[in-house]
């Protein structure tokens, strides 16, 4: 099993990439702990980002909730640091804010980032979707929670009590 | 301000966290600005900036920020486990029942159901990312091209990251500059 230091690093690694965002946690989680070392499957993964939206909190509450499946309270407790940690480095940001702000790398730095996770959340959609989307009930249901979600903008809670009913009558 | 009632109002707006941030901050700004007055407007619209320039989440980022101004580094800290407190809580209440969750087959039937949704929501996010000025050329570039490098081709999207800021750096900062000295120039 892995150990609980290994896997507070790989949290806090993912967290201090997904600048930008809580959105980019999606990419990095998928591609850290379930294509690159398998520590979670396909369903596991989208079983904390589906309890991770139903939960009051940040998005880190999805990748506590992973740490907690793949190693229980270690692996929990590393996982929330992890996610934690990196949240302190507001108190130099409210002393230098000024500087950092008006540097103007530090602009195109984040732009250039800013613009490239759009593109890696959609691919993250893209290859789950892939091995999830298996027969046509599953893509009707997807169709209808993204109109339901980017057309007339409810919140995605409601996507997600709906299809967990639909799954409970399409299924039995 | 007493700290257990510093503590006492970052769990509450902890527990109304629902799907990101927006509840929490007007919670946050209703009671500390207006009602408890230890936290200026000017003050707490700094912090809500540098929060979502730090590392990490905003929202985190915003509790540590204001606990800070509010009583030091102990107040950063008691602000930081009131707002994460509630999301801790439940999500260990859920992981005790995951185990038996999983072997149910009615919970297994409605996550099936779930499952494609997820996906819709997850991509939401990202067309949202990628349309949040409205439509321009580079931005959508950019994010196609990480998308085929990451979906198509396989490319670790760390590493995609790193390279997107690079490339920030050598054309957008650029961009940015000649912008700044254009508007000089034209002025009389």
């Amino acid at each position: 099993m892995i150990s609980t230091w290994l896997l507070f690093l790989i949290f806090l690694k993912v967290r201090l990439f997904a600048y930008g965002g809580g959105g980019v946690l999606y990419p990095l989680l998928q591609d850290e702990l379930v294509s690159g070392r398998g520590l979670l499957s396909i369903n596991q993964f989208l079983d904390a980002t589906l309890i991770g939206r139903l939960v009051p909190g940040p998005n880190n509450v999805m990748a506590m909730f992973m740490g907690y499946q793949i190693k229980s309270y270690a692996g929990f407790a590393a996982a929330t640091l992890a996610m934690v940690l990196p949240s302190y480095s507001v108190l130099p940001l409210d002393h230098y804010y000024k500087k950092i702000k008006d540097n103007r790398y530090v602009q195109g730095a984040t732009k250039g980032m800013l613009y490239v996770i759009g593109g890696l959340i959609l691919g993250t959609a893209f290859s789950l979707g892939s091995s999830v989307i298996v027969n046509l009930s599953g893509a009707i249901i997807a169709l209808i929670s993204f109109i339901v979600i980017f057309f007339f903008k409810k919140d995605p809670v409601w996507v997600i009590f709906g299809s967990l009913l639909a799954g409970i009558v399409l299924y039995y | 301000m007493n700290q257990g009632r510093l503590f006492f109002i970052f769990f509450k707006s902890g527990l109304v966290a629902f799907g990101g941030g927006r509840s929490m901050m007007a919670i946050l700004e209703k009671e500390l600005v207006k009602n408890h007055k230890v936290v200026s407007q000017e003050e707490f619209s700094h912090s809500v900036l540098t929060s979502q320039l730090s590392f990490g989440s905003s929202i985190i980022s915003l509790a540590i920020s204001l606990g800070n101004k509010v009583s030091g580094f102990s107040g950063s800290l008691i602000c930081l486990l009131g707002a994460l407190l509630p999301s801790m809580i439940i999500l260990l209440i859920i992981g005790a029942f995951y185990d038996q969750f999983s072997n149910s087959s009615i919970v297994a039937n409605a996550f099936k159901g779930a499952f494609p949704a997820i996906v819709s929501i997850i991509a939401a996010v990202g067309v949202k990312f990628i349309f949040q000025n409205g439509f321009k050329v580079l931005p959508a570039v950019f994010a196609l091209v990480a998308f085929v490098a990451m979906a198509i081709l396989d490319v670790n999207p760390f590493g995609l990251i790193v390279l997107g800021a690079v490339i920030g750096v050598l054309i957008l900062s650029e961009r940015n500059s000649l912008a700044k000295k254009s508007v000089v120039i034209d002025k009389p």
